[in-house]
């Protein structure tokens, strides 16, 4: 393998990567502060909360709530809509008055009611429902405040870009729901994620890393002149906790495969080429595993970049292999989980979906027909998830909507051999009806390194 | 354990707040924390304890579940937890309200907990319009505030340092 040519840019601000996150895990900020600064229906009720405030039932200030009656609410609004509330309110009553032995909900005792909303949990779209209620149950539920946490959010978010109005949507799976960012982002391309970092690309050249949440952008050297436009290809991200490390692997018309790296340990870019090797890359994730880059080509064989001495060496793992497929190959994916280096392979539109599990003793594929409690989101980046909810295990998530039912993400079950959303009973064989389905392409898989909690 | 035992035999009276009076065995009772609390600050069992804010119906159901829990060895958690899930099915939201008053009252941890967690249940997957509606509950937010919450959700991040 050949050097091409190294190219030095500015080095760039590499202190925020590193920087202790403790310092915000040990904040819990609102994130809406304009929200605090409604009329409070409790007073009492310390703004912002804190964290480890609450109990499970005796949260200090939850007691001193307790009697709070049915017409103590007040309003620093307008005296007239004050007495227009109240007389709904006394309306209100009465009606219950007439309706003998009808139950209201503000006859529990406020520790009821709070420990009933404690039982939805927080992750959940239902709990953001409750703030909108009514001003009491907004009490009830305090904000939820987002506290950086590697571990919390189990599974990742798919990170797609809305040109129209110029913001992130970070969609959880999970719960259906879509959270927006705006950001100031004109048109990125989404290249990969890493450890709750993006890497985005804006034109041709200008790359640079975006860690959304706390919204810390790194920009970085100018790609070298006169190399491929950088959106629609793949990038590994390895991130150790001294340097990240940027790869792209492609191949040039001629048959050509070129690698390009970024370390920011040199903060620089460097190209190789490697000649002779027949390797059609295909449209495929890279992913890193055991601290190398590894890529799919069409046909199914693995080729992973080693360091041999302090040389990059190119190797294809599983030379003889031929593997055949139903049909032609639509796109696959390269995911990892542990000591386990998996492939997804889909035939168009979905027909067909096969999981292999590569041997490194035989050095070859082999067919998976479950994987058991692991969940799959494959796309830019792939990512494994041990999955502690029945519905998600043994399912593959892809970037793809199905239109009816208000946009839901579809997945592949390994049991059915079908895919299904879950606001529907029915399933799909294929997303091949771009009436009915649409496919996300400008999107990658996130972890977020945050947790949503009112505690 | 022997005390419990040779209690077991031992027979309490509760009155309901329409005045119905139901017979119970002690080992039964002692479920409820309340219950138990009297029991060892030395009220006589031979009294009737009256229990003004439950009434016969609710009484009657929150006993069943009493029952069933004092009876079963703790090896058949299974058996129990389908109990549960089948105790409170299908019962409307008037008897869950009254389940979840009486178990607070008479301190029925595991009682609380389910029914709490039912009625939580029902607020699962509806759009707030129609929580109000479930739970009687009036709309006293202003236009612009409720817009305001509404947002809150679309920019989840926007405040995030």
């Amino acid at each position: 393998m050949e050097v091409f040519d190294v190219d030095h840019g500015s080095t760039p601000s590499f202190d925020y990567l590193f920087k202790d996150v403790t310092y915000y895990a040990n904040q819990s900020v609102s994130w809406y502060q304009s929200l605090d600064s409604l009329p409070d229906p409790s007073p009492m009720l310390p703004k912002g909360g804190g964290r480890g405030a609450g109990g499970q039932h005796g949260v200090a200030y939850d007691a001193l709530l307790d009697n709070q009656g049915g017409d103590e609410i007040t309003s620093t609004k307008e005296e007239n809509k004050k007495s227009d509330a109240n007389n709904k309110r006394r309306g209100a009553e009465n009606k219950v008055e007439e309706e003998e032995e009808y139950w209201i909900w503000f006859k529990l005792p406020r520790d009821l009611q709070i420990s009933i909303m404690r039982s939805i949990s927080s992750f959940d779209r239902d709990y953001r429902n409750i703030r909108a209620v009514c001003r009491r149950w907004r009490s009830l539920a305090p904000p939820l405040r987002w506290i950086p946490d590697s571990e919390a959010i189990r599974y990742p978010w798919l990170v797609s870009f809305q040109i129209e109005d110029g913001i992130f949507n970070f969609y959880d799976p999970t719960s259906d729901f879509t959270y927006e960012m705006n950001t100031g982002a004109s048109n990125p391309g989404i290249l990969s994620s890493c450890e709750g970092w993006l890497l985005l690309a804006e034109g041709e050249r200008s790359i640079y890393m975006l860690e959304p949440f706390r919204k810390i952008t790194i920009d970085l050297p100018l790609v070298p002149k006169h190399f491929d436009n950088l959106n629609g290809h793949f990038f590994a991200i390895d991130k150790t906790t001294t340097c990240y490390h940027f790869t792209r692997i492609n191949c040039t018309s001629s048959g050509q495969l070129r690698n390009l790296e970024f370390s920011s340990k040199r903060a620089a870019w460097a190209r190789y080429s490697i000649n002779g090797i027949s390797f059609l890359s295909s449209w495929n994730n890279l992913v890193i595993f055991r601290g190398c880059v590894h890529c799919l080509d069409q046909v199914g064989r693995l080729g992973c970049i080693r360091t041999v001495g302090n040389r990059p060496t190119w190797v294809v793992l599983n030379k003889s292999q031929q593997l055949s497929f139903p049909s032609k190959v639509w796109q696959n994916f390269l995911v990892s989980f542990k000591d386990k280096l998996m492939s997804v392979i889909v035939g168009n539109s979905g027909g067909w979906v096969h999981v292999l599990k590569f041997n490194f003793s035989s050095l070859e594929w082999e067919q998976v027909d479950s994987l058991e409690n692991l969940v799959l989101f494959v796309g830019r980046t792939s990512i494994a998830v041990e999955a502690e909810e029945e519905r998600l295990r043994n399912k593959i998530f892809f970037p793809v909507f199905k239109k009816a039912d208000g946009n839901n993400i579809i997945f592949y079950s390994l049991e059915s051999g079908r895919f299904h959303s879950f606001k529907s009973e029915n399933s799909y064989l294929d997303f091949h009806d771009s009436k009915d389905f649409k496919i996300l392409s400008n999107c990658t898989w996130i972890q977020p390194g945050l947790i949503p909690t009112f505690r | 354990m022997a005390s419990s035992i040779e209690n077991n035999n031992e027979k309490l009276t509760l009155k309901s707040s329409d005045g119905e009076e139901f017979l119970v065995e002690k080992h039964v009772a002692l479920q409820s924390t309340l219950l138990q609390n009297m029991l060892d600050s030395d009220c006589s069992s031979a009294d009737v304890i009256p229990l003004p804010k439950i009434d016969a119906r609710t009484l009657a159901l929150v006993l069943g579940y009493c029952k069933k829990h004092a009876d079963a060895s703790s090896s058949k958690q299974g058996e129990l937890n389908s109990f549960d899930s089948e105790f409170l099915k299908d019962m409307d939201m008037g008897a869950l309200f009254n389940l979840v008053l009486a178990a607070n009252f008479m301190e029925i941890k595991g009682l609380l907990d389910i029914a709490a967690q039912k009625i939580a249940d029902t607020i699962k997957d509806k759009p707030h319009q129609e929580v109000r509606e479930i739970f009687h509950v009036e709309n006293d937010y202003t236009p612009e505030e409720e817009a305001a919450v509404r947002e809150e959700n679309r920019w989840a991040f926007e405040g995030f340092p």
